[in-house]
């Protein structure tokens, strides 16, 4: 995949800032970057899948669990220089722009008015610095490394399912992932659209965020820049987030449907 | 020994506050709970629920300081209870330690990637891999806790773990989260609990890493020694200090004959697999002028089984004698040096010693350093 693209078809859109409503931030710097997030994080399995969760217009656009599908998306946007990709853009721009007013409603930031990190309802953390948003994702959806090797490779399927947890070769694990889906099959069942968006993006999110702790310090002695974890001095405990939490949450943040 | 091998004040992390071991202890509970709230159990979540349990009992009890975390406990002790097999079937069918090692390749590769990788990216892919592996070691405790033994996916695991080890220094970048999993650890585990202790070994590994990195980079203005001397002087004074890697690979040897013990009955009923290679120990007398070898064997085949300790001079390895009469403790085991110069001890009171690396003359109670043979010499 080549380093950089043509996305000057694609128009940039600005959202209110968090903080300071009447002054607005540009999402994304310039429309390369922009094109690159829609590629890493609403066409890249696994987060895609919680993005058509948060965007329900996604599925008109296309088809989440078809990998060729989001492929040629893709190549499309590139032969367009991003002119066909601005129907997601404007999805993707609508989502941050609802979990930044999620965030300052209920206090979830940390920072100042120009570099600023947020995570709103949907379990979107976004970054602003310099008045634009440089990134906005779903944390929890696979490694960095996972989805950085699906980008690099140009692979047009599912990143393999991999680590200590991928089953172990020549023992019945085929079998196990059999009755896992069949467990969750029968979990989801009687799931609505918001549980499994608070199942699948919202709660990974903030168990990821909670996990990891600030990078190591640096060689000069300082710590490098903070982390995207930071966030979580802002937010409660998992514990304190169960789902009739997150409903009620939900309803502080007036989404009674889910999306606002 | 009173000191906390799972703290360093020497990293500035710990000294300078910015862990959170409370915090980590309380995802932990977190995490159970969330298993917790399920009917039915995926193999994930049944890993997660029978590591995650493991690794509880791992944690100064302090750290579970809310009525909501015991309850959490219980719940998770009483689900385990009502079905432990099938849970640990299904979970040990997702254990894929060669996966992991393919892992662990990837960050090395990224630390050597043309393209800059965010650091952060890395601290995060660094601690995944420590908890993974911790979490495929309790895992097998636990299986290990209801009678399931599988020698394939413990040697698997263990060079894991040995990977791990030769390429400490790349997890610095998770170093906090390292250090904050160490600030929670129980101290006393290797007198309680042998196969929990062996889980924790690593994270000690993790932090003497992560001191020499700390270590060279405090320095990096003064012009620094050859990495291969620097490395060499570091574990010199660490061993001074007691944090030896000899003493490591004691206790894991001490550690699997506890297990092969309880599977005695059973293999004396099933036919013999490949035996492995005895295991030399070195300790130097304070003065340097002789040493005590014992060979400990690669598979024990009886509790009551015979072990010597030698003793030889360091400057013609003949035997050394003076000892002759005089008591000996290795650990909480005594016995008597025979003129002839060596001991005698049953490898049962070894292994159910406390602290069984230490060797101790007892008329002038002198501690002999334990030391790992060169396996180019000493023979």
């Amino acid at each position: 995949m080549p380093s950089q693209f043509d996305a000057s078809g694609l128009q940039l859109r600005e959202i209110p800032h968090p903080l300071v409503p009447r002054s607005s931030v540009r999402v994304f710097p310039d429309a390369e970057s922009a094109c690159r997030h829609l590629r890493d994080h609403l066409l890249t399995a696994p987060e895609c899948y919680a993005w058509a969760l948060i965007c329900p217009d996604y599925d008109k656009l296309l088809d989440v669990h078809n990998a060729d599908a989001r492929f040629q998306y893709w190549q499309e946007a590139q032969r367009t220089s991003g002119v066909s990709a601005q129907p997601l853009y404007d999805l993707y721009c609508r989502a941050i722009r609802i979990n930044a007013e999620d965030a300052q409603k209920l206090g979830w930031h940390v920072g100042t008015t120009r570099c600023l990190i947020a995570l709103g309802t949907d379990g979107v953390l976004l970054i602003i610095s310099n008045y634009a948003v440089t990134t906005a994702f779903v944390p929890g959806q696979g490694t960095p490394d996972a989805v950085r090797e699906q980008r690099n490779s140009n692979s047009r399927g599912l990143p393999r399912e991999r680590g200590m947890r991928s089953g172990r070769p020549n023992r019945s694990a085929d079998d196990t992932f059999h009755l896992d889906r069949l467990i969750r099959e029968r979990r989801e069942a009687s799931w609505s659209r918001d549980q499994r968006l608070y199942y699948y993006g919202f709660r990974p999110a903030v168990q990821f965020l909670r996990r990891f702790q600030r990078i190591a310090p640096t060689t000069n002695g300082d710590v490098a820049y903070l982390g995207y974890e930071a966030i979580k001095r802002r937010i409660p405990r998992l514990s304190q987030l169960k789902w009739p939490n997150w409903q009620d949450l939900r309803r502080q943040c007036g989404r009674e449907d889910h999306h606002g | 020994m009173d000191e906390n091998i799972f703290v360093s004040d020497f990293l500035r992390a710990t000294r300078e506050g910015q862990t959170d071991p409370q915090g980590v202890v309380a995802d932990w509970i977190d995490e159970l709970e969330s298993v917790l709230e399920n009917e039915e159990l995926t193999s994930d979540e049944a890993f997660t629920l029978l590591a995650t349990r493991e690794k509880l009992r791992r944690v100064k009890p302090e750290f579970i300081n809310d009525e909501n975390g015991w309850q959490v406990l219980k719940a998770a002790e009483q689900r385990i209870a009502a079905g432990p097999h099938s849970l640990l079937e299904s979970a040990l069918a997702l254990v894929n330690p060669q996966a992991w090692l393919e892992d662990l390749r990837r960050l090395h590769a990224s630390f050597e990637d043309e393209d800059e990788i965010d650091p952060y990216e890395q601290s995060i892919f660094a601690a995944q891999l420590i908890d993974d592996l911790d979490d495929a070691q309790l895992l097998l405790v636990a299986a290990q806790r209801f009678g399931i033994q599988d020698n394939q996916l413990e040697e698997q695991l263990d060079l894991c773990e040995s990977d791990l080890v030769a390429h400490a220094d790349l997890f610095y970048e998770a170093t906090i989260h390292v250090q904050s999993i160490g600030l929670t650890l129980r101290t006393d585990l290797d007198e309680t609990d042998y196969n929990l202790a062996a889980t924790t070994l690593k994270f000690i590994d993790l932090l003497e890493a992560a001191e020499v990195v700390e270590a060279e980079n405090n320095f990096d203005h003064i012009t620094p020694l050859d990495p291969d001397l620097a490395r060499a002087l570091y574990h010199a004074l660490r061993e001074e200090a007691g944090y030896t890697q000899p003493r490591r690979t004691f206790l894991k040897l001490m550690n699997k004959y506890r297990r092969a013990f309880e599977l005695l009955p059973v293999a004396a009923a099933t036919p013999h697999g490949p035996t492995e290679p005895p295991q030399r120990f070195v300790w130097r007398s304070p003065d340097g002028s002789a040493f005590a070898r014992m060979i400990l064997p690669g598979t024990p085949t009886s509790t009551d089984e015979e072990i010597r300790i030698g003793f030889f001079k360091a400057s013609d390895q003949t035997p050394f004698t003076a000892l002759a009469g005089k008591r000996i403790r290795v650990g909480d085991a005594e016995a008597t040096v025979r003129p002839e110069g060596w001991s005698a001890f049953s490898l049962k009171d070894l292994v159910s010693s406390k602290e069984p690396w230490k060797l101790m003359v007892e008329s002038d109670e002198t501690e002999w350093q334990l030391e790992l043979p060169d396996p180019e010499h000493d023979r």
